[in-house]
C-alpha cells in the first residue's frame, strides 16, 4: 500500500495533471488505485465523469477537513495505491494528508515566484517530521517543462534545491497537449486519438518515466538517500 | 523501428509489492495533533465557518424623529439613555436600551400626565 499527495501552497502547479497522469499509468499495471480529489474545485473528479476512466481506477471527490484522513485510511484498506490531489493552498487538508503519506510529491513550474511557493511546503514538511519524529520522503516535481531546451532559471532552481539536499525528481513533466487533452477527452493517454492529439508517445513516455521514478521511491529504504541529480531533458 | 522510444527506467514496473493495506494504521497521527500543527505551522483551516443567522431586534422603530431641542434638554435625554444603559450593565435590566425607545417611554409618560390631568 503507498498513499502519494501532490502538494502546493500555490494553485496551477499541475497537481491534478500529475496526479491523474500518475494514477492512470499505475492502472495500467494491474493493480488498483483511488485518486481522492481534495481540491474543492474537483477537477479530477470532473475527468473522471469523463469516459475512459479505467474500471481499476476510483475518484472520490467532496471530502472535507473533517472526512479527509478517514477517506484516506478507507481507500487504502481497499486499493494498492491512494493518491491525493490538494488545492492549491496552505491549509488543515495538506497536514492531514502528509500524516497518511508514504510520499509528498510537489509540483512546482520552473519560476522562482513558483519555487518559493514549494519552498514553504517543504519547509511545513520539515516541521511536522519535527513534530511527530518522523521522515516524510518528499520530492520536488518540476512540471510544465520545455521538453527540448532546459532555461537557466530551471537549471539554477535545480542546483539550488540540490545544494538544499531537497530531493528533485530526474523526470520532469513536460508541457504536452496531451496533458491537457485528457481533461478535455477523460481517459487515459493511450487512449487518445491521434489525429485529435499531437505526439502522444513522447507523453506516454514521459508519464512512464515519472511513474518508475514514483515507484522507485516507494520501494527505497526510508534511510536511503534523499537527492538525487536532475537528468538532462529528453528531447521531443 | 518503434515511433517510441522505451522509457529509461523500463516499461515494466513491478508493483506486486503493492497491496491494500490489511490493519489500522500504526502510530496514526490524531486529526487534532494534526490540525494543530497545521495551524501554528502557517496551515490554518479553510473550512467555512457556519455562524447562526445573526439579526438585530425587532422593533419596528424605523423611522426617523428630526427635532430642534435646547441643549439642556438633549443633555437630559442623554443622561436618561446613559442611566438606562448602565442598569442594563449591571443586570438590572435585560436589554439594552435604545433612543427610540425612550423617546417611546417619554409619551407614554406623557400620555398618563394628559389622562391625569383629564381625570
Amino acid at each position: 500500500m503507498a498513499t502519494i499527495s501532490f502538494a502546493s501552497s500555490k494553485g496551477g502547479a499541475g497537481k491534478s495533471t500529475s496526479a491523474v497522469l500518475l494514477a492512470t499509468d499505475l492502472a495500467q499495471h494491474d493493480t488498483t488505485v483511488t485518486i481522492i480529489d481534495a481540491d474543492p474545485n474537483q477537477p479530477v473528479l470532473r475527468w473522471s465523469k469523463k469516459p475512459g476512466k479505467p474500471q481499476n481506477l476510483t475518484v472520490i471527490g467532496g471530502v472535507t477537513e473533517e472526512t479527509l484522513i478517514d477517506a484516506i485510511d478507507d481507500a487504502a484498506r481497499k486499493t494498492a495505491f491512494v493518491i491525493v490531489d490538494l488545492e492549491g493552498t496552505a491549509s488543515v487538508m495538506v497536514a492531514h494528508a502528509m500524516t497518511r503519506s508514504d510520499l509528498v510529491l510537489i509540483p512546482t513550474k520552473g519560476s522562482e515566484l513558483d519555487a518559493i511557493e514549494a519552498v514553504k511546503v517543504i519547509q511545513f514538511i520539515a516541521r511536522q517530521e519535527r513534530a511527530y519524529n518522523r521522515k516524510i520522503p518528499f520530492a520536488v516535481l518540476f512540471t510544465q517543462t520545455n521538453p527540448a531546451v532546459r532555461p537557466r532559471t530551471l537549471k539554477s532552481l535545480e542546483a539550488d534545491m540540490l545544494k538544499q539536499r531537497i530531493p528533485v525528481l530526474g523526470t520532469a513533466l513536460h508541457e504536452r497537449d496531451a496533458y491537457r487533452a485528457l481533461f478535455s477527452f477523460g481517459g487515459t493517454l493511450p487512449a487518445l486519438k491521434q489525429d485529435l492529439v499531437g505526439n502522444i508517445p513522447a507523453a506516454i513516455r514521459n508519464t512512464r518515466d515519472f511513474t518508475a521514478e514514483v515507484v522507485a521511491m516507494l520501494t527505497r529504504p526510508a534511510d536511503g538517500p534523499r537527492t538525487q541529480p536532475a537528468r538532462e531533458p529528453e528531447m521531443a | 523501428m518503434s515511433g517510441s522510444r522505451p522509457s529509461i527506467f523500463g516499461d515494466n514496473i513491478d508493483l506486486t509489492g503493492f497491496t491494500p493495506k490489511s490493519g489500522p494504521e500504526p502510530n496514526a497521527v490524531p486529526p487534532e495533533k494534526s490540525r494543530r500543527i497545521a495551524e501554528e505551522g502557517g496551515f490554518p483551516s479553510r473550512a467555512p465557518v457556519l455562524r447562526p443567522p445573526q439579526s438585530s431586534p425587532k422593533t419596528g422603530r424605523t423611522v426617523l424623529l428630526n427635532a430642534r431641542i435646547t441643549q439642556r434638554a438633549h443633555d437630559r435625554f442623554h443622561e436618561i439613555v446613559a442611566a438606562e444603559q448602565a442598569r442594563f450593565e449591571v443586570g438590572e435590566i435585560t436589554h439594552r436600551v435604545t433612543l427610540g425607545e425612550i423617546v417611546e417611554r417619554a409619551l407614554q409618560a406623557l400620555e398618563r400626565e394628559m389622562k391625569g390631568q383629564g381625570a
